[in-house]
């Protein structure tokens, strides 16, 4: 069992080959070896790390994406926006947890779970208007009518300008 | 006595106008009188969960803000470069290229990149210009090879 310790110091405790889906993680337990030493995760909550656990649980024992399987893992990536079932039910939160499992996910180097919040993300874009994107996630149109109406028509690069 | 009565009355009305007022976002603002936002802090009483949405797409590294822009199609990459100028300035740097690379490659069979557009300025031109149907149910070749104004480098690409 290995103890971890949230930004708002709650201790979970979880059996290694579950916490170790996070590489960060993982390589801290090889650093430090055998040791009950709590691990202290000061950027992630309480709240979002009993989701990422969560995740790790059902997801425990299936192949970690090793270094070197980068290339195939891109062929997929390329492929498909698809998320399985269960990982859809589980990322069905409200946008602020949304992104807090983004961040957790990132920070902790889950890169499963970081792509299905970043898949979701994409998913939520997709097919939308300028304007319903800037609904969705509360964007302040800060263009003048006539740069609107220029965007449309110029896609330069911005330090070409 | 009226006028004692008169200003509790009276009161309320700007009251629940502001409140009114509160309920539009700055977007919607925006729409309703067809007048650009000022450059300007729009409301300075944001709710809080409001305000940490508001940012929090760009607020994510970099990278992960490139993660999933790299997830969308390129017509949906050009959309989202069009909400705000931060949005507008994060995906028009060349910092985003390898972005609008991934997204390009994953058109299947559309030829490279012409050297004399910039990767936007191709998703533009193929997938806004031609393609008015669903892009993701018509090849972009088919555009590619209609078109009698496409430019001489795209076609010699396209024949490679």
């Amino acid at each position: 069992m290995v103890l971890l310790v949230t930004s708002d110091n709650e201790q979970f405790n979880a059996d290694k080959d579950v916490v170790e889906r996070s590489v960060l993680i993982k390589n801290m337990l090889e650093d430090v070896g055998e040791s009950d030493q709590p691990i202290p995760l000061p950027n992630v909550s309480s709240s979002v790390l009993k989701k990422v656990l969560e995740y790790c649980e059902h997801h425990r024992g299936e192949p970690l994406p090793s270094a070197d399987a980068d290339q195939s893992q891109d062929e997929t990536r390329k492929r498909t926006t698809d998320i399985s079932e269960w990982d859809q039910k589980f990322i069905t939160v409200d946008q602020e947890m949304l992104f807090e499992i983004i961040l957790a996910a990132n920070y902790l180097d889950i890169k499963s779970l970081l792509d299905v919040g970043c898949k979701t993300v994409a998913n939520m874009i997709k097919g939308k208007t300028p304007e319903e994107i800037r609904k969705l996630f509360n964007i302040v149109n800060d263009f003048t009518p006539e740069e609107e109406a220029q965007i449309k028509k110029e896609n330069e690069w911005a330090e070409d300008r | 006595m009226p006028n004692t009565l008169m200003g509790p009355q009276h009161e309320p009305k700007p009251f629940i106008s502001n409140r009114l007022a509160l309920l539009c976002t700055p977007g919607d603002i925006t729409t309703a009188t067809g007048k650009s936002a000022p450059r300007k802090p729009l409301h300075a009483t944001t709710r809080r969960k409001a305000r940490k949405t508001l940012e929090e797409v760009l607020d994510l590294p970099l990278d992960v803000v490139f993660e999933i822009a790299s997830h969308l199609t390129p017509v949906d990459l050009l959309n989202l470069a069009r909400t705000s100028l931060r949005f507008r300035a994060t995906f028009m740097s060349k910092t985003a290229l390898g972005v609008w690379k991934r997204v390009l490659e994953r058109i299947p069979d559309l030829p490279e990149c012409p050297r004399d557009l910039t990767h936007p300025q191709y998703a533009s031109l193929i997938f806004e210009k031609f393609c008015m149907v669903r892009l993701d149910t018509l090849s972009p070749l088919s555009a590619l090879t209609s078109p009698p104004e496409m430019p001489a480098r795209t076609k010699s690409l396209y024949a490679h």
